[in-house]
């Protein structure tokens, strides 16, 4: 028998779904802008003891500094251009309105050093020890780029290191869940009846409590007299605790739509022990959708950490976070807040974080929403 | 109907007892630990008084005991003592759950009202400047935590005010002269108060219910429904809001129900920079001098009004949608 001549079928290398969203994603230029917003306020924070002058403690309150104005950077002096330097300042209290203001004092030139070693040595990749900050000015000048706090701080600094806290919180809380959530979800969806109204009455109980007053009242539970690290690393054991009840609702009607179809039965006929079913062939099935529930939960995360270090119940000095440095503000009075808008800086940073996070979030949804494909 | 009404209400005291449950064992771990009671409360309250309280309370037995003890004495209205002020829980948490309430009341009015009509005209006049301008801005709400957005609120009225516009009181919930005003004027003195922090806590929700509600709308008014409406002569004032609107608000009414725990908790926040009396800084402050039966009481009325809005936003849903059928 002669082979049989097959009709030329040009070769199609078929996508696999991530490259199908991928092109969806990159279709979205608001997603992809947000991705770079968020890419840039991550390194910033991966980066902050690098690029910031200063210390997240060091402060200028004994010598009278509350609310200093942001330093100006100039170019031009002795009638040409130059490299950027800043003056030393005066302090002087305005008779008016008794708001203490910062006078240039032109006689005193301080250029800004790029590279230069400052301060207290840090570690950076948490391996290399080095005091190698990008930019600082000598004393006693001071290079206050968003101004100072009511306690003498740079404003700048602490909104980079507070970073580091304030984003990490929202990963690694919302992965906690995500790991109570598929465990329990998918334990529910799986094995459906007894276990499966057990495990979900149990969430709707948890979620009968206000999460806010729930937070607080675990909160109690941290020891107060723990360092700031390990506070901390209660705080995202707290928000991860409280917060898996949606997902595992979400991860549990997914499975429970899975479990039937025929690639499950087949492989529970082969045998296939249940909890490599559970683990290989159905959640891998669920991360599409993960992956969005994900970027939609982060941002609340993040929100909730915000609101918890506001009142106090969250990170605590000396640690530093976006809440806690707001709540600086309504501790130290709020009646000049007029006269300072600069303190507000950790506000804007949490509004851009959230919109970029939201944002990218919708951007992931369209792309891997089959009904919204262009 | 009224069979599912009457399940929902059998099923108000079972959530209730086990979410209490749950967070007075929380609650017993941390600041209602008689050990770190007495070593705390030795110095402010005193080791006779705490000693006495521990007692009078059975705070020295198992947490289970303890509980029902405590549900057996709440079902009487009896919440136990507050142990920094001595009076009753049941009076101390009167004046700041009903301010809470008031403050969570007028916010889910304002959203409601705000969000209905934001999303209505923002489906009718899909992909309008104003329909933008909606969807840019309910972006940056979503993104203002409520005590950030407060905080401007207080900066703004501070910079008016310092150019002699004074649009409303900064903190508080009255004015010092209050209790020289009439009753009238005290309600308007309330009102006045009530503006700035009820804004602040509905509109970072208006966003999310505005943009639900507009995609719910955008839907229905592609449908045929909608198309036999306007064929038939109705004016299009009638199609909107009877038809597609009454449709589109079915989702609507059923995130209600989530809308409460986030009002209370925004709200929460915004209390705390207004200097509001609410529930939110007598429970911060009961935490703070571990004054256990007040922060119980406060988490447990909070617990209630959370379950009984949940049902309420059920049987609103049963009302609305007919489709609904309840056995």
């Amino acid at each position: 028998m002669t082979a049989i001549a097959l009709p030329l079928v040009q070769k199609t290398q078929s996508k696999s779904q991530w490259q199908v969203i991928w092109e969806q994603f990159k279709k979205q230029p608001q997603a992809i802008f947000a991705l770079f917003v968020l890419l840039a306020l991550y390194l910033a924070a991966f980066f902050a003891p690098f690029l910031t002058p200063y210390d997240r403690q060091e402060t200028w309150v004994l010598e009278g500094v509350r609310y200093q104005a942001p330093t100006k950077v100039h170019f031009w002096g002795n009638g040409r251009l130059q490299a950027p330097f800043v003056y030393a300042t005066t302090r002087k209290v305005d008779v008016e309105n008794f708001e203490t203001k910062f006078i240039e004092d032109t006689t005193q030139k301080f250029p800004i050093r790029f590279f230069a070693s400052r301060g207290e040595p840090y570690r950076l990749f948490g391996i290399l020890e080095t005091r190698v900050r990008l930019i600082s000015v000598e004393n006693p000048a001071r290079l206050l780029i968003l101004g100072s706090d009511g306690t003498g701080r740079d404003i700048f600094s602490r909104v980079l290191l507070g970073a580091q806290i304030s984003l990490t919180i929202g990963f690694v809380a919302v992965g906690i869940s995500f790991l109570i959530g598929a465990v329990l979800g998918g334990l529910a969806g799986y094995y459906g009846g007894f276990l499966d109204s057990l495990l979900m009455r149990f969430a709707e109980v948890i979620q009968a409590i206000p999460p806010f007053f729930l937070l607080i009242a675990l909160s109690a539970l941290i020891p107060s007299l723990l360092p700031p690290e390990q506070y901390f690393f209660g705080v995202i054991i707290m928000l991860g605790l409280t917060s898996w009840m949606d997902l595992a609702k979400a991860i549990r009607g997914l499975v429970l739509s899975i479990r039937d179809q025929e690639f499950i039965v087949s492989a529970r006929a082969l045998g296939i022990p249940e909890g490599r079913i559970i683990l290989r062939h159905i959640l891998p099935n669920t991360s599409s959708y993960l992956v969005v529930l994900g970027s939609i939960t982060i941002p609340g995360a993040i929100l909730a950490e915000t609101g918890l270090s506001f009142i106090g119940r969250g990170v605590r000095e000396p640690g530093v976070s976006w809440g806690l440095m707001l709540a600086d503000i309504t501790q130290n009075g709020v009646s000049g807040l007029n006269l300072h808008p600069w303190a507000l800086a950790p506000g804007w940073y949490i509004l851009v974080t959230i919109v970029a996070w939201n944002v990218l979030g919708d951007g992931l949804r369209a792309a891997f929403d089959p009904k919204k494909r262009r | 109907m009224l069979l599912f009404i009457a399940k929902r209400l059998l099923n108000i005291p079972i959530m209730f007892v086990l979410s209490t449950l749950l967070a007075f064992m929380i609650i017993q771990a941390g600041p209602g630990d008689p050990a770190q009671l007495q070593a705390f409360g030795a110095d402010r309250y005193g080791q006779r008084e705490v000693d006495r309280f521990i007692v009078e309370f059975g705070l020295d037995q198992p947490v289970m005991v303890q509980y029902f003890q405590w549900l057996g004495r709440a079902a009487t209205g009896n919440l136990g003592r507050s142990l920094e002020s001595g009076h009753e829980v049941s009076q101390t948490m009167r004046v700041p759950v009903t301010n809470s309430l008031i403050l969570a009341g007028s916010s889910l009015i304002l959203v409601f009202i705000i969000a209905t009509f934001v999303g209505v005209y923002s489906a009718v006049f899909e992909n309008s400047p104003f329909d933008r301008l909606v969807s840019a801005g309910s972006y940056v709400f979503l993104g203002l935590p409520s005590f950030f957005l407060a905080i401007l609120f207080v900066a703004l009225i501070l910079e008016l005010g310092w150019r002699g516009i004074r649009i409303f009181p900064i903190g508080g919930m009255t004015s010092n002269n209050f209790d020289d005003l009439s009753s009238i004027a005290q309600v308007a003195d309330i009102a006045w108060h009530l503006i700035a922090p009820v804004l602040c806590v509905a509109l970072s929700q208006v966003a999310l219910y505005a943009r639900l509600l507009r995609s719910q709308m955008i839907e229905f008014l592609a449908d045929d429904f909608v198309r036999t409406a306007k064929a038939k002569g109705l004016s299009s004032r009638v199609v909107y809001f009877k038809h597609a609107l009454r449709n589109a608000l079915i989702p609507f009414v059923a995130g209600i129900g989530g809308l409460l725990p986030a009002l209370i908790g925004g709200a929460g926040l915004v209390e705390v920079v207004f200097n509001y009396p609410g529930i939110t800084g007598v429970m911060l402050s009961a935490l703070q001098v571990k004054d256990f039966f007040l922060f119980t009481g406060l988490v447990s009325v909070s617990i209630l009004i959370l379950i009984v809005g949940n049902v309420i936003a059920d049987v609103l849903l049963a009302i609305v949608d007919p489709r609904i059928r309840y056995q």
